[in-house]
């Protein structure tokens, strides 16, 4: 008697212990980050994984962004995508064509003050359809990284900068030039931007091919001629750290490589971009998707993770942590990031607040990846050499090609 | 030095004038070739000891000014390289094995035995060699999934047991092997098996060892398919846990050169062990032919 008693207890505590385990709700995130980025993220799933038990988040790293894109796109296929990625915007926008993503916005129960809370540029990135589908995640802007032994004050306007940049190669006889430039995409987006363009309008006019992309290519290749930038091969903060170059444009997620390289040699610091016809401040980084393969159980479990993960107090352990931005207004005004920045000076430009109010990014167009491609490729063969007008009109027939391939549900 | 004994002293003098330039010559380029194949090794192991900004530099700094050997400890605690290391030689072993077994039997029926279609089917197979990896990716992953393979050491090892190369590798070689020896055994009583395991291997030494070590680099480096193909830590490898010091950003090039010298040295190791089974080879056929 006693023993069956005995035995039906073991048995209710079995089925109450494994229905419990059954309740808990088994999301998976996919990421591309390594060393210190990715144990940031795993602590931070961790973390929510022992405060609460009705959901366990697994967080797998999947390479580099390229490869977890590819893994994306196959798991699509294959009916294996994650619960949420991290994505970058052109690509949120090839799966909001393929149907395959979900609103984040529609599960998160965002009160107007929570959804005001996220920064008003970040909110612009991550908007289709008039809802917030993905949600900001690990942002970044370009700031300029300046040596402030050869530049006590960064310039503020394109043409202080221009000078500035002279005059430092003059001073050092051409050891240390004024600036470091590299033929990236990045680059060209920067001067063109500030000198008043962009890629495209809103309809998707391709709007490069202008004065102003003209003179972007102009100033960069200028810069080189008169010996006040340098040609860079590979990251910038290299040529930094050595007095190769004064000053360059980089990520603030770049900031940590950059006291690295330097490893206290002088002292440095970091500036907003200097104002051309218009100051610009581009944003960068990626965002959280969320799939549509989930199960409504999953979609909701998943979206409680993204609310938990971007609210004040983890956004800013995140920021502190890896060099991106906080992602809500209240993690940018917390005391704890204040003082981060109040003690870190040389990162002061990374989180400045008047930059938020002239942001861009790059299109956010599934066609993007292929653009991208071609227009850096302009710019490298404006490089080499060839002639400023005949590589914007060619960069701009692809380009126009890519983009009516896109149009036309190719993707 | 009898011959030369014979000549006259200024002939002599020129003789050995010409065979020294001779030999400064070859080892010059012997010497040059050997730099520029060491190079980029001294570079990597070097630099895995530099701190951060010793590494780019306008002028290459080759020493760094004290040794950062803690950089391979931070290397080998980013990325859980115990387990890597444990899956890269189970993975690079046994795909090795299965990969021999089954190209020298491919490569035996296709060198040695008629059969209908043989000549169409080795175009076909060679015709395989022409898709890039890259198209086969997303079906070869549905595969995957299908099969349930998923997260497996099967989706990392039997997809990679059958190589073309290899199989071509080996019927050229075999193809080289007299055929008068092959129906020589045959009337001798010997079977086509035991001819092939008695005669052909040992016959083809360098051949095989030479798709061994082919498959077992190929299998070590592979990056893309193990990502795709795995979820979890314990599943992956060596090249994966490389790309933790890879970012959008920046790399961290001395973390970076530590863990690549500790992922390349086991292939150091084989690669040495196995030069001198594949000179003994060469040097075994060598008196046969």
């Amino acid at each position: 008697m006693r023993s069956t008693k005995l035995v039906l207890l073991a048995l209710v505590l079995c089925l109450t212990l494994s229905s419990s385990a059954l309740a808990k709700v088994n999301i998976t995130f996919w990421h591309a980050m390594g060393a210190e980025l990715g144990e940031a993220t795993e602590y931070l799933t961790q973390k929510f994984n022992e405060i609460q038990d009705e959901i366990e988040v697994e967080a797998i790293y999947q390479g580099r962004y390229s490869d977890l894109n590819t893994k994306l796109v196959a798991s699509f296929s294959a009916g294996t995508s994650p619960t949420i990625a991290q994505v970058y915007e052109n690509w949120t926008d090839a799966y909001y064509r393929y149907g395959v993503i979900a609103a984040l916005e529609d599960y998160m129960d965002l009160t107007e003050e929570e959804y005001n809370d996220y920064i008003e540029v970040f909110r612009h990135m991550n908007t289709w359809d008039g809802k917030l589908y993905t949600i900001p995640f690990n942002k970044s802007n370009w700031v300029l990284y300046y040596n402030k032994e050869l530049i006590p004050e960064p310039p503020k306007t394109l043409e202080e900068f221009f000078q500035i940049s002279k005059e430092v190669s003059e001073k050092t006889n051409g050891e240390t030039k004024g600036f470091g430039i590299r033929p990236t995409l990045e680059l060209f987006h920067a001067f063109l931007w500030l000198n008043g363009g962009d890629f495209f309008d809103d309809d998707l006019n391709v709007t490069f091919n202008s004065p102003e992309g003209k003179i972007a290519l102009q100033q960069m290749i200028g810069m080189l001629e008169d010996g006040s930038a340098l040609l860079v091969d590979g990251y910038e903060d290299g040529a930094f750290g050595d007095r190769m170059i004064a000053m360059y444009i980089g990520s603030s997620a770049g900031v940590t490589y950059a006291e690295n390289s330097v490893g206290g040699k002088f002292e440095f610091s970091t500036a907003p971009l200097p104002a051309g016809i218009r100051p610009g401040a581009p944003f960068m980084g990626t965002n959280i998707a969320m799939f549509d393969a989930a199960s409504e159980e999953e979609k909701a479990a998943a979206a409680k993770f993204v609310k938990w993960l971007t609210n004040a107090e983890n956004t800013v352990y995140f920021a502190i942590k890896t060099g991106y931005l906080p992602v809500t207004y209240s993690g940018l005004a917390s005391q704890e990031y204040q003082d981060f920045l109040e003690a870190n000076p040389h990162k002061a430009a990374i989180a400045n607040l008047e930059a938020f109010e002239y942001g861009y990014w790059q299109p956010k167009i599934a066609a993007w990846e292929e653009c991208r491609g071609i227009i850096y490729e302009m710019v490298t063969k404006v490089f080499l050499g060839e002639d400023i007008d005949l590589s914007l009109a060619e960069g701009q027939m692809l380009v126009e090609e890519a983009i009516e391939d896109m149009l036309s549900q190719r993707y | 030095m009898a011959r030369t004994g014979m000549l006259p002293e200024n002939q002599m003098w020129q003789y050995r004038v010409r065979k020294l330039i001779k030999r400064f010559l070859l080892y010059a380029v012997l010497i040059g070739g050997a730099l520029v194949m060491i190079t980029p090794f001294v570079w990597m192991i070097t630099s895995s000891l530099k701190a951060p900004h010793e590494i780019s530099l306008k002028y290459i700094k080759w020493l760094p000014e004290a040794p950062q050997w803690r950089n391979y400890k931070v290397a080998w605690d980013a990325a859980p390289f115990a387990m890597y290391f444990k899956n890269s030689f189970f993975i690079a072993f046994v795909v090795m094995i299965i990969e021999v077994v089954f190209s020298s039997l491919a490569a035996y029926a296709f060198a040695k035995m008629n059969f209908f279609g043989k000549n169409v089917l080795f175009v076909l197979f060679l015709g395989t060699m022409m898709i890039p990896g890259e198209v086969m990716l997303i079906p070869n992953y549905i595969t995957m999934v299908n099969f349930g393979w998923i997260d497996t050491y099967y989706a990392l090892i039997i997809p990679w047991t059958v190589s073309v190369f290899s199989i071509f590798l080996l019927r050229q070689f075999f193809m080289s092997i007299p055929h008068e020896l092959f129906e020589a055994a045959i009337l001798d009583g010997c079977g086509k098996f035991k001819y092939l395991i008695m005669v052909m291997l040992p016959l083809s030494k360098p051949a095989l060892v030479t798709v061994m070590l082919f498959k077992f680099i190929g299998s070590w480096n592979s990056f893309l398919w193990v990502l795709i193909m795995t979820n979890t830590p314990t599943m992956r490898t060596i090249p994966v846990g490389l790309t933790y010091f890879v970012s959008d950003v920046g790399t961290q090039y001395n973390y970076l050169m530590a863990a690549s010298t500790f992922a390349m040295a086991p292939i150091l190791i084989l690669f040495l062990l196995l030069q001198k089974q594949f000179i003994q080879g060469v040097a075994r056929t060598g008196l046969k032919g």
